[in-house]
């Protein structure tokens, strides 16, 4: 009689954490989620289809994106560091690889008005996973419209295309990998360099509780890679710096921007 | 297995799976754990092809093989049900955190020939806390165990 109250207690106790939220970990999208990386996708191009895809121009030879990710506001110093170096060094616009809250709407609002103290400043944020925890796509949305996207930076005699991925849900989804796989069918021979962000790491670098996309997913990746001859692929999630190779293409998984990392770093990217 | 060894996914990319997995049985729980090696490798035509000339594949070592299920019926008993959480299928081996969902069945006509059935729920994310669907598989087939 005690055994089974006990496990009445440990599955009602499972129970309650997995249909509740605590404060910084959203258990319940470990069962269900909030909205399915297919929705995400649909909402992000039919507001591509309203705004275009961006083409920056440039008359410099050379130029510079800064790329950060793992900012999880809260707090936001480092942020603040990233956004004035960038400024400061006049890059070309910024990438933020997702992980930029916690996914609360109040988060999302003190993440939006500190990266407006920088209006001049071209962002390209994407989400990552925790940005999606208590119904933060919507947030998302509300504020930074598509997490699927390109950008194109055009100087006299090159062009360079970034395509940013949402892998927030751990999978790019059908629906968004036919749409990568037909970008790079159609548009890749046309640009020099080729650069794919997207938030959670594709190697497995070290043992972590978190996850990356499934096997099968990332053999398709890999293949794409090879094919069309992805230059950079850079991702988060992990927390920690990793380079790796893989053919032409280097992996590159940045370290967390998060105030209380204390290797929190972020990546010139200067072609 | 022939159908598997000449229907390659891709001619640019090939994946290497070896570990070692060893299991701990009772009449209903069954836990199998393991160690395995992932290697993702370049072909060699894609390593002409593209003219790659170095870091032709990358290793994830010291992976976590596991399988932990519960069956209603001991393993001789004529029919069984059983549920299992694991990341490893016949071919298959995912990394330790996204495990899958596989509900077995089967039943016994003698002693060496048995009809399985089986279903596998995929989902990628749960251990991000950002579930999503990924993929289901069902399986079914005769198993005849040839000289029992």
């Amino acid at each position: 009689m005690a055994n089974r109250k006990i496990k009445i207690l440990i599955i009602s106790i499972i129970l309650i954490c997995s249909i509740s939220s605590c404060n910084k970990a959203d258990l319940r999208s470990m069962f269900i989620s909030y909205e399915s990386v297919n929705t995400r996708f649909e909402q992000s191009l039919n507001k591509n289809m309203q705004t275009g895809y961006q083409t920056i121009e440039t008359t410099n030879d050379e130029y510079q994106l800064f790329v950060m990710s793992d900012s999880h506001v809260g707090s936001t110093k480092n942020l603040n560091t990233f956004m004035q170096n960038a400024v400061n060094a006049d890059a070309t616009a910024v990438v933020m690889v997702g992980d930029l809250t916690t996914g609360k709407e109040d988060d999302y609002d003190v993440f939006a008005e500190n990266i407006e103290k920088y209006p001049t400043m071209l962002k390209f944020p994407i989400v990552g996973n925790h940005d999606i925890f208590f119904n933060g796509w919507n947030c998302f949305y509300k504020l930074f419209g598509s997490t699927v996207y390109y950008f194109v930076v055009k100087g006299t005699d090159f062009s360079d295309i970034y395509f940013c991925l949402d892998t927030g849900s751990g999978t790019l989804g059908d629906k968004q990998l036919e749409w990568f796989t037909n970008q790079l069918e159609t548009k890749r021979q046309l640009y020099r360099h080729c650069v794919v962000f997207t938030h959670n790491n594709l190697f497995r670098a070290r043992h972590i509780p978190t996850t990356e996309p499934m096997t099968e997913e990332l053999l398709v990746l890999l293949d794409l890679f090879v094919k069309y001859n992805v230059n950079i692929v850079i991702t988060g999630h992990d927390h920690k710096k990793d380079v790796s190779f893989f053919g032409n293409t280097t992996h590159i998984i940045l370290s967390a921007l998060l105030d209380k990392n204390v290797d929190a770093a972020y990546l010139n990217l200067l072609y | 297995m022939h159908f598997f060894m000449y229907n390659d996914f891709s001619n640019l990319v090939v994946e290497y799976d070896w570990g070692v997995f060893v299991g701990l049985n009772n009449e209903k729980f069954k836990l199998n754990l393991g160690l395995f090696s992932k290697i993702f490798s370049l072909t060699s035509y894609a390593i002409t092809e593209y003219e790659i000339s170095d870091n032709y594949c990358f290793a994830e070592n010291f992976g976590l093989l596991y399988c932990i299920s519960y069956q209603i019926k001991p393993d001789e008993n004529i029919y069984n049900l059983s549920i299992a959480i694991t990341n490893k299928d016949y071919f298959l081996l995912t990394r330790s955190t996204n495990p899958m969902l596989k509900i077995y069945t089967n039943y016994r006509f003698s002693e060496d020939l048995m009809w399985f059935a089986e279903a596998w729920l995929k989902t990628s994310g749960s251990f991000n806390l950002s579930i999503n669907y990924f993929g289901f598989l069902a399986r079914t087939g005769l198993i005849w165990q040839i000289g029992k």
